[in-house]
């Protein structure tokens, strides 16, 4: 084995020694894989009777990787998939930084705040509000790398099938919303003119407090509008201008109805709006009737969708969620590319909850070692997390060197 | 319930129980002139749903009238059991269940939820709405709606629940019904009994044969590079210029290819002008998924789910037709352009509007 391989087997040891592992929620009737030190294989298809013998195959084996199944099996030691018998699968949201925009231009540390953050969305907004969730039934679990899992077991979601799984994976990420639901319609109102009456279909937002992307859509129109409010009307105009460009123009004329989008249209718009105040209608009693036109109307609430919803929307990984038997790291086992522990947390623990210093195990801290860098580099993990280190050998907490040794951009003699 | 309500929906559990405190057998009701009646509104039952695609109107007045449509609905249930054919069953089920939801749409909240509660079927009274249904029984219940309305994201979903109308409820729960009358059959049955109805039987038999015969004369006809719909024109369009095609869109390729009849080989040679082709690889899974290797032949994946893979381009093509929305799937695309060429069809579609894929 190499010696970064070797040191790193013999730090996960003595975790191993005095750590335990969690033990997942029916553990009986999952499957456990792990990947090991020696020649990096996959050892699947493992089934444990009791707590113990988990821990004490932890403790003997000393896997690099270790992982559970989020289904249930009637046998999870069946060696094919067909034999294990299938009784259902925890319902699993991943979020990590391939799910962040500009992630590759992140520290790590940076990295894993902005995951945070859409997480947080994801559970608050997404799984508590909406689905219904109590926040003590939604498990939150640092994944020991670049980001979050949120599980769930609850008894009505775990037979949920794959194409099922889909559905909830939509439903977060925005696809296949109609922008014609989100409106609620008046009774129709008769516009006359001379000897012509024309039905017109009258429509309003629906209530703030409305579900589903009904509800998210008025409330994110109140608060789109305020900011917007602040703006001068140059800024204004040229903003939404420059998202009528960045769909296209005959893309926005196709989908809103609306011919005229120039300068002089977002102009009297904004003044409409906000120099004469009647955004406060809009916000007030969900009033979409204050525009001087149809298309006037279709246009500002095509735009607004627009942006709004790259907003609300949430993310979540659609294979994790949709793979109904999936491995997943298991928590209070370590990863094996940072030698960050894997930690379970609640919603309250989320909020001040710093991985690359909590997710430290006690017992890579004690001491320290010599390494080699290869490359200059920003510190990852640890207190002092962003300060630089230089290549060449200096001496490092141990578990600064399992990190850097897990990424390969150090070596130890 | 009382009897003139369990006469209109006759699958319930109460149903079944009422008959047995009747103490009624099968056998006994078949041999005895004085259900000749029911016996032969069984009949109708099932010849109706099959040519007509409705059951006759259930006009239950007293008890005895009640009785007798309960029992018929035991006897059709039995007739369609003679002949052992999943077309039959399965237009038989979604018939019965048609006319029970028809009846359940004019009954008042509370009967709804006894039906409901009868079927194990997990509708609650809602606040906002008349009913609210958790949104997991909600998924596996709306599965096969394919309308954009029936979406979870287009659901006003909070706190887990979803407020439904009547009318949703009840078409969620004819989905419940449906499977309920289908679960069970064909029954099995004694040979005195087939013996019974042999006449029927063969009747039932040239009516399915006529009904499988119409379905096939409407099929896709022959292929035609200008109705493919625009998913299947860029996947095509990529496998031939040799770009990487996710797995989803070779999937969706292949299988549409399959659907509209076209041979193995010829399936190959769409992907053989692909500068990298290799057959092996390639042929390994065409067999897969036109189920020569598999044993399963798999659908064609519908608008949603070519969406939800990035794999639709109507948008992108501007095309009129995929943006109707009652265009759900890429092989009724095929086929209602393929009606267009052939001059019968109407552009606005109106007239495929309910067509099944």
């Amino acid at each position: 084995m190499e010696p970064e391989l070797e040191f790193m087997r013999r730090s996960f040891a003595r975790y191993y020694d005095s750590n335990s592992v969690d033990i997942p929620y029916r553990f009986g009737r999952r499957e456990f894989g792990f990947i090991m030190f020696e020649g990096g294989f996959f050892k699947r298809h493992m089934a444990f009777e009791k707590s113990g013998q988990l821990q004490n195959f932890m403790r003997t084996a000393i896997p690099r990787h270790a992982y559970y199944s989020t289904a249930y099996y009637r046998r999870p030691n069946g060696a094919k998939m067909a034999d294990k018998g299938w009784m259902g699968a925890d319902l699993i949201f991943d979020l990590d930084a391939d799910h962040i925009a500009g992630a590759d231009r992140m520290t790590y540390p940076e990295m894993l705040a902005a995951v945070k953050k859409q997480f947080i969305k994801l559970v608050d907004d997404f799984l508590n509000l909406d689905f219904g969730f109590d926040y003590k039934d939604i498990k939150i679990v640092f994944s020991g790398g670049r980001g979050y899992h949120a599980h769930i077991s609850d008894e009505r979601v775990i037979r949920l099938q794959s194409h099922e799984r889909r559905e909830i994976v939509d439903y977060i990420t925005g696809i296949g919303l109609e922008t014609d639901r989100l409106l609620e319609k008046d009774a129709a109102e008769v516009a006359k003119y001379k000897e012509h009456r024309k039905i017109i279909d009258v429509y309003h937002l629906a209530p703030k407090d409305a579900g589903g992307w009904k509800g998210k859509v008025s409330r994110g129109i109140g608060e789109l509008l305020l900011e917007m409010r602040d703006m001068g009307e140059k800024e204004w105009v040229s903003m939404m201008r420059g998202e009528v460009e960045e769909i296209g123009r005959e893309r926005v004329a196709r989908m809103s109805g609306a011919k005229n989008m120039g300068k002089g249209t977002f102009e009297s718009l904004y003044r409409e709006l906000f120099t004469n105040g009647k955004y406060t209608r809009i916000i007030e009693e969900g009033n979409l009737n204050i525009f001087r036109s149809e298309k006037q109307k279709n246009l500002f609430l095509f735009l607004m969708l627009r942006m709004l919803k790259l907003s609300l929307e949430g993310e979540t990984d659609e294979p994790v969620t949709s793979d109904i038997k999936r491995l997943i790291r298991l928590p209070g086992s370590l990863h094996g590319k940072s030698a960050l522990r894997v930690i379970k947390l609640d919603r309250e623990r989320l909020n001040d909850f710093n991985p690359i210093v909590d997710a430290i195990p006690d017992v890579f801290r004690e001491r320290e070692v010599k390494i080699t860098l290869k490359n200059d580099i920003v510190q990852p993990v640890g207190e002092e997390a962003g300060k630089k280190l230089y290549a060449g050998e200096i001496s490092v907490p141990v578990y600064l060197a399992l990190f850097l040794m897990g990424r390969r951009v150090a070596s130890i003699e | 319930m009382e009897p003139q309500d369990l006469a209109r929906f006759p699958f319930l559990k109460e149903a079944s129980s009422y008959i047995a405190e009747q103490g009624l057998d099968i056998l006994q009701v078949l041999d005895d002139f004085v259900y000749l009646n029911a016996v032969n509104m069984g009949r109708k039952r099932v010849f109706s749903a099959i040519t007509e695609g409705e059951i006759p109107q259930v006009s239950a007045r007293d008890e005895e009238s009640a009785t007798d449509a309960i029992i018929s609905y035991a006897v059709d249930r039995i007739i369609v059991s003679t002949l052992p054919d999943s077309y039959l069953i399965n237009r038989y089920s979604r018939v019965e269940a048609e006319s029970a939801a028809a009846y359940l749409y004019d009954e008042p909240a509370d009967f709804v939820m006894r039906v409901a509660s009868d079927l194990n079927f997990p509708l609650e009274l809602g606040d906002s709405e008349d009913f609210r249904m958790h949104f997991s029984d909600y998924l596996i219940y709306s599965s096969s709606m394919r309308d954009a309305a029936w979406k979870l994201i287009n659901q006003e979903l909070k706190g887990g629940y979803i407020p439904m109308t009547k009318r949703r409820a009840v078409r969620l729960m004819q989905n419940a019904i449906e499977s309920k009358i289908s679960e069970k059959l064909p029954l099995p049955l004694p040979d005195d009994v087939k013996d019974y109805f042999r006449k029927d039987t063969k009747r039932l038999e040239i009516l399915v044969a006529e009904a499988k015969s119409r379905f096939s004369e409407s099929d896709l006809g022959e292929y035609s590079p200008e109705r493919l719909p625009p998913c299947i024109k860029h996947v095509m369009a990529m496998a031939q210029q040799g770009i990487n095609i996710p797995h989803m869109g070779r999937f969706a390729l292949v299988s549409f290819l399959n659907a509209i009849g076209m041979e193995e080989e010829e399936i190959m040679a769409v992907f053989a002008l692909s500068p990298d082709f290799r057959e092996d690889l390639t042929r390994y899974q065409v067999e897969h998924i036109t189920g020569i290797s598999s044993g399963i032949e798999y659908n064609v994946p519908e608008c949603s789910t070519m969406k939800t893979n990035g794999l639709c381009f109507a948008e992108e093509d501007n095309d009129s037709l995929c943006r109707k929305d009652w265009l759900k799937h890429p092989l009724q695309y095929y086929r209602i352009k393929g009606e267009e060429k052939k001059g019968n069809g109407k552009e606005n579609g109106g007239a495929n509007k309910g067509k099944k894929v």
